[in-house]
């Protein structure tokens, strides 16, 4: 293998840049940041935050398998539960998790750039991610979609929370 | 080695001409990639603790590793996953090409169970019972939304779809009692979706066989069993030429070998049919099916895509018939005796 000169030497003489963590320590500094660091961080809590939360569903199925039969919920809650319990997790947790959070903190870095391209639409991102995450959650509980997160029909079309007008698909075969 | 390693992933009994195959792809990707991923990560903590940080303005050298290196990353795992594919894909192409000399039985999925007919017998629910060491294929179909057909140790699986057939082919080893389970999420009752294949020695097999025509014949007169919400209607090919001639089939198909505005039902099952693009298909249920449901998607050559569909006009047990009808119409007609119906009645939707 070849090794280059480490170019530590030319490094040696620049300060180093502050720490995105101490440039700036109010509320207000991280909400309206256009650092990637910050934005990957803000991310980065958002999405454990979405894990718990779909961990707190995955916890209460697997109690409510403690016992067969009605135990705790009726088939269909525990339908529902699973169903909010994989579009949290698919949508909310891992979808966003590895391009926002270490997308954003690292990928600058380890090309080389200084920042993202557009920090107000990095910025933005997060906030629209947010908005997303709670109208997504409010529909789900609201609507109470019974069909896993992978909506297949025609099975998904038969469930009440998805058929609007009420109508049951026909059983052709 | 191969006992030792299903014992240590929990897996169930390999009670299928299949299983011990699967299994044994299972354990070589499975180990591989095991040793592998050990080797990278005990890697990756060595060279974290080697090349720290030692002081506060050191950068990291630039390294460019020899071609030759980087082939080797390439090329080895390039060749496991190819290696795993083709013996994958074989293992596929065996598990969707049932013999021809495997017995049929037809399945229903329907929420939530399962629906058994034998062309030459019975009907069950939730119980399928099949000979040892006989190669059966399941001709499976649902009456509503999709399914799956599980059983784990024959390690069987394949999706069960409304409006088509879908045939899978087993060869149970040993007599004994398996379970089926849905693998497809299909509703509230999908968890209590299960039945069970009963695999019987041979000659127990013919026994019950008998037993149950007889008992079929004494039913058929008698009042409606529990289980009986499905009366046997008979012969799968009696029914399925009925309903031919309600649907007028026979207006544009002729079953004597002449040609009409459709082609002749004579010898169709498995004829290698020339399609108006040219390709060489064969005739088999698959292709049947979607003929009747989805005529224009492939025209026989020398036809006119006149056919109209006929989806949601015959039901699911209707097309069966349909096809056992088309299958029984051959120029050297081997079939003996007719076959009896299937386990569900031909219910019209609307
Ligand atoms: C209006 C005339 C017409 C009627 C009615 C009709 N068919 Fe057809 N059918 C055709 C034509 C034309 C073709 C060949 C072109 C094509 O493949 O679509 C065909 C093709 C088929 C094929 C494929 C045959 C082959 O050689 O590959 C099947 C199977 C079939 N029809 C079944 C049926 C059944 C079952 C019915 C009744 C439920 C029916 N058809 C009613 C005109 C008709
Ligand atoms: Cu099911």
């Amino acid at each position: 293998m070849r090794l280059s000169e480490p170019d530590s030497a030319r490094l040696a003489g620049t300060p180093p840049a502050p720490s995105y963590l101490t440039d700036g320590t109010t509320v207000m500094s991280w909400l309206n940041t256009r650092d990637h660091k910050r934005v990957g961080v803000m991310f980065l809590i958002a999405v454990i935050a979405a894990f718990f939360l779909g961990a707190i569903f995955a916890l209460t199925l697997r109690m409510k398998l403690l016992q067969p039969g009605p135990f705790l919920m009726d088939a269909l809650s525990y339908n529902r539960l699973f169903t909010l319990h994989g579009i949290v997790m698919i949508f909310l947790f891992l979808i966003p998790s590895i391009p926002s959070a270490f997308g954003n903190f690292v990928l600058p870095l380890m090309i080389g750039a200084r920042d993202v391209a557009f920090p107000r639409i990095n910025l933005a991102s997060f906030y629209l991610y947010l908005a997303g995450a709670a109208i997504a959650i409010y529909g789900m509980v609201h609507g109470g979609a019974d069909t896993g997160w992978t909506f297949y029909t025609p099975s998904s079309r038969s469930s009440s929370a998805c058929s609007s007008s009420g109508s049951r698909p026909s059983s052709r075969a | 080695m191969n006992e030792l390693l299903r014992r240590l992933l929990f897996l169930p009994d390999q009670a299928s001409t299949f299983a011990r195959d699967i299994d044994q792809l299972h354990f070589f990707v499975i180990l591989t990639t095991f040793a592998v991923s050990t080797a990278v990560g005990l890697t990756a903590i060595f060279f974290f603790i080697l090349y720290r940080r030692r002081s506060d303005t050191q950068t990291t050298p630039h390294i460019e590793p020899p071609v030759w290196m980087e082939a080797l990353f390439v090329i080895v795992p390039l060749f496991f996953f190819l290696l795993w594919f083709f013996i994958g894909f074989a293992e596929f192409v065996r598990q969707q090409t049932p013999p021809s000399d495997s017995m049929d039985v037809y399945v229903m999925g329907k929420k939530w169970m399962w629906k058994f007919a034998y062309p030459d017998g019975p009907n069950a629910i939730n119980v399928l019972r099949v000979p040892a060491g006989r190669n059966v294929r399941l001709l499976m179909t649902s009456r509503d939304v999709i399914h799956s057909f599980y059983v784990p140790e024959f390690r069987m699986k394949k999706d069960v779809l409304p409006g088509r057939y879908t045939d899978q082919w087993f060869n149970a080893v040993e007599p004994g009692r398996y379970q089926i389970l849905c693998a497809e999420y299909c509703g509230a009752g999908h968890s209590i979706m299960r039945g069970e294949v009963i695999v019987m020695r041979p000659q127990d097999y013919e026994d019950w066989l008998a037993s149950q025509k007889r008992g079929l014949a004494s039913r058929q007169d008698g009042a409606p069993t529990l289980f009986d919400f499905a009366p046997p209607l008979g012969n799968l090919v009696e029914q399925g030429k009925r309903v031919a001639a309600e649907q007028g089939c026979f207006k544009c198909h002729s079953t004597d070998g002449t040609r009409h505005i459709g082609p002749t039902w004579l010898d169709l099952y498995h004829r290698r049919e020339r399609l108006n693009d040219g390709k060489l298909i064969d005739a088999d249920e698959a292709y049947l099916t979607r003929s009747m449901m989805d005529p224009a998607q492939e025209v026989v050559d020398g036809f006119q895509p006149v056919m109209p569909s006929f989806e949601g006009k015959i039901s699911g047990p209707e097309v069966a018939a349909l096809v056992e009808y088309i299958k029984s119409l051959q120029s050297d007609a081997v079939r003996t005796g007719p076959s009896e119906g299937p386990a569900y009645a031909p219910v019209r939707t609307r």
